[in-house]
């Protein structure tokens, strides 16, 4: 009896053993590993340097840069003190963190005061003077590196000879199209360095440098306004402009992250109620956070039915473009509520009167160009052959979809949710244009994706999958854009059409063949 | 007869210098005798199905060799005539060998190509200069390759130069 017992053991230990231990030359293993072997891919691709492979430039998204005050150098984002957390944000640092306002100039005429410098690679956040570190884009750099791209302004790696990893840091505060004119110049200026670097290293004069973006949340809405209009603002009178494509004349690849390309419903929430980055970080008030124009520009977009009356769940939503609407409902800049913020950061103006008119006006100007630019990202258009197009969405997480509105109160509350990336949803990431109740059983959309990848991470974590890291070096290093394709054709594989057919005659001559 | 060669003596060097290009001649007529062998060898060679084009290289090889101690108008002449073969022949097996993903024989033959070929002339309505830069080029990128990286740098050498 004790034998069979343990014969019986043995044997199943044995069939363990040698069907469910490894899936090498397997047929029925059915393993889901976590990791890729991409290490030992990448290798060639980690040696290589030449102008055949793209530089890559990577655009981080809202709150992605470290800013720091230009005339004294002080950090207006980046480091958060826990005690800020408990005792509240001092007059100074809600005064440098926001956008100055003015009646007289439009968004874009209003000065600069701050400088994006760095990425925001971590979140340092104080807990009772001990350093929190809340990882940012460290892993999008690393993936990066790892696939031998080499960043500018680091020290140069052995066997490599230039650069081509061009981190762009903008105030993503700013009007989005005023940044994609800061992007134009950030490219020009690049594109030349390269052109020396490749005349010096390999002969070649005035090369055609295209380069691939990859870009993060709304780092996604930059570069595609960019690809469509180029360095060109909106038009004045308020209309919406013709899509050019002349942003694409140095672009191949575009690569976007977790982007709310028909907005994102948190914006609604957060300009009303202010901003809590993460756990252990002071509240953003909403009229601090109400300066900020890019706020209102990644608002959702009409039609997709985010932000209705509670009253009236099925009647027209709620148009929050409308500054009237604001008004009405004691939202943002326009809550009588944040004048004390108002204050701080409008110190001249000492009439309470002046200070709202001045802030009325701010959150007008920012509608009406949020309208405008949403209006000119949503014109169904097709890139050019030569540009394409990928998406990386989160599906996995809960996240806000429909929010109601008390009419009388102005109080706003989620009450549906569908999969995103717990900011993000996947159709507002893909622009699916069915949410706007009308179900079709293909996806409309006034984006051409080339491809798209659907994971199961949130916000930021899509940055961290294996999927996202194998995929984003594979479309960047292995798939060829049209142009590179065109390119490649110098390859020592396309000979067929040079080889010589004649036969020789004798005495050095050959048939006319 | 003593006194005929003595008045004759005169013309001793006109005899000489007669006899120098009768000899010259011989040697002109025995190298191009010469030439004209390997060609119709290489003739045979290149037209032959499939294409011999190791033969046409070696028999080029040995033209070259023999032009490049020949300093004749003939011999410039089949130097030339032996570069343009020794193009096509290493164009030939080069891309042969990169067909076949041979790619270390395919880099000797692109740096034979390269070391010995020419780029004036043309084969039909082909430009040698085309071929020539097609095995310039193959020769850069090949050296990318795990097989010739991973071989004996001295070897490869020495392979380019064996012809024979």
């Amino acid at each position: 009896m004790k034998f069979r017992i343990i014969s019986f053991f043995t044997a199943i230990s044995l069939y363990l053993v040698l069907s469910g231990c490894t899936s090498i030359g397997s047929y029925q293993s059915q393993e889901v590993l976590d990791k890729s072997l991409r290490g030992k891919l990448m290798k060639p691709y980690r040696e290589y340097e030449g102008p055949s492979r793209n530089p890559v430039i990577v655009i981080h998204g809202f709150l992605g840069s470290k800013l720091r005050d230009e005339a004294n150098g002080r950090v207006v984002w980046g480091e958060v003190s826990f005690w800020d957390s408990i005792t509240g944000l001092n007059d100074q640092y809600i005064y440098d963190l926001s956008l100055k306002m003015s009646k007289d100039h439009s968004l874009i005429e209003l000065d600069e005061n701050a400088e994006a410098y760095s990425f925001l690679e971590s979140l340092e956040v104080q807990l009772f003077g001990i350093p929190l570190y809340f990882n940012v884009y460290e892993d999008l750099l690393l993936i990066l590196l790892k696939s031998g791209y080499v960043e500018y302004g680091k020290p140069l790696p052995e066997g490599k000879h230039f650069y081509s990893l061009f981190p762009f840091y903008y105030d993503w505060r700013q009007d989005l199209p005023y940044s994609a004119s800061k992007l134009h110049k950030y490219i020009l200026r690049n594109r030349a360095y390269l052109q020396k670097e490749y005349e010096k290293n390999y002969g070649i004069k005035n090369y055609d440098v295209q380069f691939d973006i990859v870009a993060h949340s709304m780092g996604g809405l930059l570069s595609r306004y960019y690809l469509r209009y180029g360095d060109e603002d909106l038009p004045a009178d308020n209309s919406i402009p013709e899509i050019t494509w002349k942003g694409s004349k140095y672009i191949d690849k575009l690569l976007v992250v977790g982007t709310p390309n028909a907005g994102y419903l948190d914006t609604v929430l957060e300009l009303i109620n202010g901003l809590r980055v993460a756990f252990g970080t002071p509240k953003y008030p909403p009229a601090l956070i109400g300066t900020f124009a890019t706020y209102y520009q990644m608002m959702p977009v009409y039609g997709f039915r985010s932000v209705l009356y509670e009253d009236d769940p099925n009647g027209a939503e709620v148009d929050i473009f409308d500054p009237d609407v604001w008004i009405e409902l004691n939202w943002g800049l326009a809550d009588p509520r944040q004048d004390s913020i108002l204050q701080i950061l409008l110190p001249d103006v000492d009439d309470p009167v002046e200070r709202r008119e001045i802030a009325l006006d701010y959150l007008r100007k920012s509608l009406r160009r949020a309208k405008q630019f949403t209006m000119a990202m949503q014109v169904k258009a097709r890139p050019p052959d030569d540009v394409a197009m990928f998406l990386f969405a989160g599906n996995a997480v809960e996240t806000s979809r429909t929010a109601l509105v008390n009419r009388k109160t102005g109080a706003v509350r989620v009450t549906e949710y569908g999969p995103g990336d717990g900011k993000v949803l996947t159709s507002s990431a893909l622009f699916d244009l069915r949410e706007d109740g009308y179900w079709t059983p293909f996806i409309r959309s006034p984006i051409s994706w080339m491809g798209t990848f659907l994971l199961p991470a949130a916000h930021m974590g899509i940055i961290k999958s294996n999927t996202f890291s194998s995929n984003a070096s594979y479309g960047l290093l292995v798939t060829p854009s049209v142009k590179q394709d065109k390119r490649d054709k110098k390859s020592i594989l396309s000979h067929k059409n040079l080889a010589p057919v004649s036969s020789y005659l004798g005495n050095g001559v050959f048939d006319k063949k | 007869m003593e006194i005929v060669l003595l008045n004759n003596f005169k013309i001793l060097p006109v005899i000489f210098i007669l006899l120098f290009l009768s000899l010259s001649a011989c040697g002109v007529k025995n190298d191009e005798t010469f030439y004209r062998e390997l060609d119709s060898k290489i003739v045979k060679a290149y037209n032959s199905s499939p294409r011999n084009s190791v033969e046409v290289y070696v028999n080029s090889m040995k033209i070259l060799k023999k032009s490049e101690t020949d300093n004749t108008i003939t011999g410039k002449a089949w130097k030339l005539k032996a570069q343009k073969l020794i193009t096509i022949s290493c164009f030939f097996e080069c891309t042969q060998a990169i067909d076949k993903k041979l790619y270390l024989q395919a880099y000797i033959w692109a740096k034979r190509g390269v070391k010995r070929g020419t780029v004036f002339g043309k084969v039909g309505s082909v430009s040698l200069k085309s071929l020539y830069d097609y095995l310039n080029y193959s020769g850069i990128e090949l050296q990318k390759t795990t097989m010739v990286k991973n071989s004996n740098l001295k070897k490869i050498l020495q392979q380019i130069d064996h012809w024979q």
